[in-house]
C-alpha cells in the first residue's frame, strides 16, 4: 500500500512537472468522457432508471397477448411478427376482478391516459394526466409533497371530485402556491379539488412524458366519456401490479391468468394470455414508441462518442510512448536498482490511473452541462427526462476511467518495462527510435478514427442540407401554426364548426394577416391519416394519404390550383361531397383525361373530384411526394381538434397577443397550443438530422483535434530527436526546405496511411447509418474525399510548427546537441 | 576489516558474445573470477576491453552467452529478468560514472527507492536511509532535488543509494569518471572506508590513481583477463 501511495506521490508529481502533457491529455480525456457519459446518462435516464418510489423492482405491467380482438378498444395496442396482438388495457370489471382476487399475490392498480383541457382562473390549457384507480398511489409506494394522494374511498363516483397535480404543474400553472390545496380547476368541464402535489422527482409512469394531472378513474365518463364505468364492451383501463415479497412473478401470472380466465372466455381456451412486463422503470416495452426512437437516437451517437473516446485514448498513449522514450534512463536507474518488470508497469499505470481520473473528474463537469444540451437538441419538445446523475452513471463513469487507463495506458507501460538498463544507462537513441515507430502507429490509427468521424459527420450534414432543399410544396415563411382543440368542450359539434368558422374570419381581421386557414393535421407535424382505394383501370389498391381542410388552405400554404376550383362556402355537409386531388394522383388515376368531375370511392362515399393541386410534402420531408386528397373540413363531422394556418405580411408570432384576445373572447374554455412558425414547423421535422449533423460535426472536429494534437506531438518529438541529424545534414549542405519538407512529407505519410486504414471502416460503418442519411448513397465519394481533403490540410497546419521548426535549426547548435 | 574466505562472486569460463548484423564481437572470452566477501577489486584495462561488460553481468544487468556464474554460492547465470531484479535489489549495489539519480526524486526518496521495492515498512526505511545519507554527509541535504547539487555530492547521494540495502557487493562502474579530481578523491576515499568497514568492491576504472586504492586489480585486454594483481596481501 505505501509503495503504491508513492507510486502515486510520483506520478502526480511528474503530471505536474509537465503541464502541457499534463492538460492535454487530461482536457482530451475530459471531453470524450464528457461525450460518451452525457450519451450514457441520457440512456441511462431512457431506459436503465427506476421509478422513484419504494422497491420498484417489484412492479409489473400486465399486458395481454393473443389472437383475440376486443370489441370496443382503446390503449395501446402492437402486434408480434406472428400476428398476435399485444395490448395493455382490460375492461373495469375484469380489472376489478384482478384486483380484487389477488390481493395475497399482490396489488393490483389501474389507470387511463388521458390529455384534458384544463381550466383555472379564466386560462384554459391542455396537459397530460392520468385517471387513477383509488389504490395507485399506495400501490405505486409514493405519497404527496404537499397534502395528500387519491384514495380509494376518492374513487368512488358519488364522492368529490378531487384532482392531485405534479410538482410541475403546481409550478408552471399555479407558481407554487402554498395554498394550492383546496383549489377548483376545471377538467373537461368537471370542477375538481386539488387535494395533492406530487414530489419534484415524481413525473408519471412514462418517460419521456410528464403527467401533471391525476384525477379518480371513477370519474371517466364524465371526464372522458368513454362508457360507462361498469362496461364489459370497453377495453380501456391499463392494469399494473406489485408483487408480494415471496411471490414469485410466475405464481402471480398463473393466477392473474386463471382470473382472467374467468371473465374473458378467450383466456380460458388459450387465444388470450397474461403477459407481464417489468415496471420498474415505469411504461415500457413495444408498447411505447416514443420511448424506443428515443433510445434509437442514442443508438448513433453512443458509437460516435465511444470513436472519440477511443481516439483521446490512441492520442494520449502515443503522447506517453514519446514521454516513456525521453524517460528512459529513469527507468533503466530504477531497474538497476532491482525494480521488476511488473513495479515497473504499475509505476507507468498509476500514471495513466491518475491522468484518467483528472479526465473523469473533468468528463462527468463536462457531461453534467453537454446532457442538457444533448437532451435539448435530440428532444426540443416537451420531453420530459429525468437527467440527474446517479449511481448506475458513477459506475459507468469509473468504468470507462479505468478501462480508458488501461487502454491507453497497458501499451506504454509495457514498453516502459522493457527497457534494457545497459543500453538505455549509457545512451537512448535506437529506443527512441522503437517508441516512435510504435508512435506513428499511434497516429496513424488517430487519423483512421478521425477520418471515421469526419467522413460519418460529412453525410449527417449533406442530409441535412439535402432535407433544407427538398421541396414541401408549400410557403413556409411567414406563416403561423396553432392548435385549438374544442373536443373537450362543452359545443354541441355544430355550434364547434360554428366557433372554429367565427376564429377564423377574426383572425382574417387583423391588421397584418393575409390569409388563415385551418385543417385537422398540420403538415410535417409527423401525424398522418391515410387509407387505400381502387383506382379506375387499376386492378392494385393505391396508397392515399387524406387532410381535412379549410376553403383558402392551398391559398394560404401557397399551394398551386393546377385545375377546377378550390373549396367555397357551397361545398357544407348538406352538398355534395367534393375533394381536391394532388397532381401525383390525378397522374396516377388519369392518365390522358382530366380528372375534374371524376368520382373516386373512399371509405365507404364518393367524392366528387374538384380541383387538382400541386404536390405537397406531407408528415415526412424524407418521403416522396405521395397521392394525396384533400375534403373541406365543413363536409367532416370533425370541428373538435383544429390546426391553423395564418399567413402574415411581417414576423408571424407577433400575432399571437391578438390572436388570444379572439379566442378569450370567442371562448375561454378552447385552449391554444403548439403555437410555432412553419419554418420552426419546419426545423423541428428534421430535428434529429440537424442534431445528428451538429454533434457528429462536434464529435468529429474534437477527433481531428486529437489526431492533430497527437501528430504535432509526435512531429515535435521527432524533431527534437533527429535535432544533431539534421544539423549535419545542413553541415553538408541542406537547405532549410529540404529539411522542413522532409519532416512534412513524414508527417503526411502517416496521414495517408491513416486515410487507406480508415477508408475501408467508414464504408463498413456508413451502412449502419443507412437509414438516417438521405439524398445520398451511404458510400458518397463526395463526403469520404472531403473528409479526406480537410483531415490532410489540417494535419499539414498541425506539423507546420515543427517543420518551420526542424528547418530554423543551426547547425553549430545542433552538433553540439548531438 | 573483517576478511574471510568465503566467496561471494565465482565466475567460471565466462563467454558474452554480441551479435549485430551478422557480425560476431566477443566481449569477454574464458573469463575465470573468484571475488571473496570483503575483498577492493578494480577491474582496469583499455577502452573496449570488456570491463563494464564484465561489471554488467557481475550485477545481474546481462547475462553471459556461456559460462557459470555463481553469486553466494547460488548459480544466477540463468534467471529469469524478475529473479535477476530481486538479487539486483538485494545483493547488489550499483555506482554509475553519470550518478544516474533520479531528478524528479528528492535525496531521500532516490535513496529509498531500492527500499519501497523491497517492501519495507516505512520506519524502517526512514531509519536506513537516515543512516546511509549520514555515511556519506548528506543526511542535511535530504529534501534536495538531484539537480540542487554539485556532481560530487550526486555521487555521494548515489553511493549512498547503492549502500542502504546493505548489499553483498558494491559495483562502481567509473564512479569518478564524471567528477573533479578532489570530488574524486572524496568519492575513492569513502569507497575505502567502506571497504574497511566490510564491503566488497568491485570497481572498473581506467585510472591507475583509482585503481591503486583496491587492494587487487585486474586487467582487462581484448575481452580476456591477462593479469590479476594483488597490491596488498589479500587471500585466494
Amino acid at each position: 500500500m505505501g509503495l503504491l501511495l508513492q507510486d502515486f506521490r510520483y506520478a502526480f508529481r511528474m503530471l505536474r512537472k509537465n503541464p502541457g502533457f499534463t492538460s492535454i491529455a487530461v482536457i482530451s480525456l475530459a471531453l470524450a468522457i464528457g461525450a460518451i457519459t452525457s450519451v450514457f446518462s441520457l440512456y441511462n435516464s431512457l431506459i436503465l432508471k427506476s421509478l422513484p418510489i419504494k422497491d420498484p423492482q417489484q412492479l409489473r405491467m400486465i399486458n395481454w397477448i393473443g389472437s383475440l380482438s376486443p370489441p370496443i378498444f382503446s390503449g395501446r395496442c402492437t402486434s408480434t411478427p406472428d400476428g398476435q396482438q399485444i395490448s395493455n388495457t382490460f375492461t373495469y370489471p375484469t380489472y376489478c376482478k384482478l384486483r380484487d382476487d389477488s390481493t395475497n399475490l399482490g396489488n393490483v392498480f389501474a389507470f387511463l391516459e388521458h390529455h384534458p383541457t384544463i381550466l383555472y382562473h379564466d386560462q384554459s390549457f391542455t396537459a397530460d394526466g392520468f385517471m387513477v384507480s383509488g389504490n395507485f398511489f399506495s400501490g405505486l409506494g409514493i405519497e404527496a409533497m404537499l397534502g395528500g394522494t387519491i384514495t380509494p374511498q376518492h374513487d368512488k363516483a358519488s364522492a368529490g371530485p378531487v384532482a392531485v397535480i405534479s410538482y410541475s404543474a403546481w409550478q408552471r400553472h399555479f407558481n407554487k402556491n402554498p395554498d394550492i390545496i383546496g383549489e377548483t380547476i376545471v377538467i373537461n368541464n368537471n370542477s375538481f379539488t386539488i387535494i395533492g402535489v406530487m414530489p419534484q422527482n415524481f413525473a408519471g409512469l412514462e418517460t419521456g412524458r410528464r403527467i401533471d394531472f391525476y384525477t379518480p378513474i371513477a370519474f371517466q365518463p364524465a371526464v372522458e366519456g368513454l362508457c360507462a364505468i361498469e362496461s364489459n364492451d370497453r377495453w380501456w383501463v391499463q392494469v399494473m401490479a406489485r408483487i408480494q415479497p415471496g411471490i414469485s412473478e410466475s405464481e402471480l401470472q398463473n393466477s392473474l391468468q386463471t382470473l382472467l380466465a374467468q371473465v374473458e372466455p378467450g383466456a380460458s381456451s388459450g387465444e388470450m394470455r397474461i403477459l407481464l412486463t417489468d415496471g420498474s422503470g415505469g411504461l415500457s416495452g413495444p408498447l411505447v414508441p416514443t420511448k424506443t426512437k428515443m433510445v434509437n437516437s442514442l443508438f448513433i451517437l453512443m458509437p460516435l462518442a465511444g470513436i472519440v473516446l477511443l481516439a483521446a485514448c490512441v492520442n494520449i498513449a502515443s503522447l506517453l510512448l514519446a514521454r516513456g522514450a525521453a524517460r528512459q534512463q529513469e527507468v533503466a536507474v530504477r531497474a538497476a536498482i532491482g525494480a521488476g518488470r511488473l513495479h515497473l508497469i504499475r509505476q507507468g499505470l498509476t500514471e495513466s490511473l491518475l491522468i484518467a481520473l483528472a479526465g473523469t473528474v473533468g468528463g462527468l463537469l463536462f457531461a453534467m452541462w453537454v446532457k442538457q444540451f444533448l437532451y435539448k437538441m435530440l428532444w426540443p419538445s416537451q420531453i420530459v427526462v429525468d437527467l440527474s446523475l446517479d449511481v448506475t452513471v458513477f459506475e459507468f463513469t469509473i468504468f470507462i476511467c479505468v478501462g480508458s487507463a488501461l487502454l491507453f495506458g497497458l501499451l506504454p507501460a509495457w514498453r516502459y518495462s522493457r527497457v534494457n538498463p545497459i543500453v538505455s544507462l549509457k545512451e537512448h537513441s535506437s529506443r527512441a527510435l522503437s517508441h516512435m515507430r510504435l508512435g506513428r502507429c499511434m497516429v496513424s490509427i488517430q487519423t483512421a478514427l478521425a477520418l471515421l468521424l469526419l467522413a460519418g459527420a460529412a453525410l449527417f450534414i449533406r442530409t441535412l442540407i439535402n432535407l433544407y432543399q427538398v421541396e414541401t410544396g408549400f410557403n413556409t415563411k411567414n406563416i403561423l401554426v396553432f392548435s385549438l382543440d374544442s373536443s373537450k368542450s362543452d359545443m354541441e359539434n355544430q355550434q364547434k364548426a360554428n366557433f372554429h368558422e367565427q376564429v377564423r374570419s377574426s383572425i382574417a381581421a387583423l391588421p397584418g394577416v393575409l390569409d388563415v386557414a385551418n385543417s385537422n393535421l398540420q403538415l410535417l407535424d409527423r401525424g398522418r391519416n391515410e387509407t387505400t382505394i381502387d383506382l379506375p383501370n387499376r386492378s392494385d389498391r393505391h396508397h392515399i394519404l387524406l387532410l381535412d381542410i379549410s376553403n383558402s388552405f392551398l391559398s394560404t400554404m401557397g399551394i398551386p390550383l393546377l385545375a377546377g376550383r378550390d373549396f367555397d362556402a357551397a361545398d357544407h355537409p348538406g352538398s355534395d361531397k367534393v375533394m381536391i386531388i394532388n397532381r401525383k394522383l390525378a397522374q396516377s388515376a388519369f392518365v390522358g383525361e382530366s380528372p375534374i368531375g371524376k368520382i373516386l370511392h373512399i371509405r365507404g362515399s364518393d367524392y366528387r373530384i374538384v380541383g387538382v393541386c400541386g404536390d405537397t410534402k406531407y408528415y415526412d420531408l424524407k418521403m416522396p411526394m405521395e397521392s394525396t386528397v384533400f375534403f373541406p373540413c365543413r363536409q367532416h363531422a370533425g370541428g373538435g381538434h383544429l390546426t391553423y394556418q395564418v399567413h402574415t405580411a411581417s414576423e408571424p408570432l407577433f400575432l399571437v397577443p391578438a390572436i388570444r384576445k379572439i379566442l378569450a373572447d370567442s371562448n375561454a374554455n378552447v385552449p391554444m397550443s403548439d403555437i410555432k412558425t412553419m419554418t420552426t414547423q419546419l426545423n423541428e421535422s428534421i430535428a434529429n438530422e440537424r442534431c445528428f449533423a451538429v454533434l457528429a460535426m462536434s464529435l468529429a472536429l474534437l477527433a481531428v483535434l486529437l489526431s492533430c494534437i497527437g501528430l504535432f506531438g509526435l512531429m515535435s518529438y521527432y524533431t527534437t530527436q533527429r535535432t544533431g541529424e539534421i544539423g549535419i545534414r545542413m553541415a553538408l549542405g541542406a537547405q532549410s526546405f529540404d529539411i522542413g519538407f522532409s519532416v512534412l512529407r513524414s508527417a503526411i505519410s502517416l496521414v495517408l496511411i491513416g486515410t487507406l486504414i480508415g477508408i475501408p471502416l467508414v464504408l463498413v460503418a456508413s451502412r449502419f447509418i443507412k437509414s438516417y442519411i438521405f439524398g445520398i448513397e451511404p458510400y458518397d465519394p463526395l463526403s469520404i474525399a472531403g473528409a479526406i481533403v480537410l483531415l490532410i490540410f489540417v494535419s499539414l497546419a498541425a506539423v507546420w510548427l515543427p517543420a518551420r521548426r526542424a528547418a530554423k535549426v543551426d547547425p553549430m547548435e545542433a552538433l553540439r546537441y548531438e | 576489516m573483517n576478511k574471510s574466505n568465503e566467496i561471494l562472486i565465482f565466475v567460471e569460463d565466462l563467454h558474452k558474445v554480441f551479435v549485430t548484423e551478422e557480425v560476431e564481437t566477443h566481449a569477454l572470452s574464458s573469463v575465470h573470477l573468484k571475488i571473496r566477501k570483503g575483498e577492493y577489486v578494480a577491474i582496469a584495462g583499455p577502452s573496449g576491453c570488456g570491463k563494464s561488460t564484465l561489471l554488467s553481468i557481475l550485477g545481474l544487468l546481462d547475462s553471459p552467452t556461456e559460462g557459470s556464474y555463481q553469486l553466494n554460492d547460488s548459480p544466477v547465470a540463468d534467471l529469469s529478468a524478475s529473479q535477476r531484479a530481486r538479487i539486483r535489489n538485494r545483493e547488489v549495489g550499483f555506482i554509475f560514472q553519470s550518478f544516474n539519480l533520479i531528478g524528479d526524486l528528492t535525496v531521500y526518496e532516490n535513496v529509498e527507492l531500492p527500499l519501497t521495492y523491497q517492501k519495507m515498512p516505512k520506519a524502517q526505511r526512514k531509519e536506513r536511509v537516515q543512516t546511509a545519507l549520514e555515511k556519506v554527509s548528506m543526511a542535511h541535504r535530504m529534501k534536495h532535488y538531484p539537480a540542487q547539487l554539485s556532481g560530487g555530492q550526486q555521487q555521494r547521494v548515489a553511493v549512498a543509494r547503492a549502500i542502504v540495502t546493505e548489499p553483498s557487493i558494491l559495483l562502481a562502474d567509473e564512479p569518478t569518471g564524471n567528477l573533479d579530481s578532489a570530488n574524486g578523491d572524496i568519492v575513492m576515499e569513502m569507497l575505502s572506508d567502506l571497504h574497511k568497514s566490510g564491503a566488497t568492491i568491485c570497481m572498473v576504472t581506467h585510472d591507475p590513481r583509482y585503481a591503486a586504492h583496491a587492494k587487487r586489480t585486474i586487467h582487462l585486454f581484448d575481452g580476456r583477463i591477462v593479469e590479476d594483481e594483488y597490491t596488498q596481501s589479500e587471500v585466494m
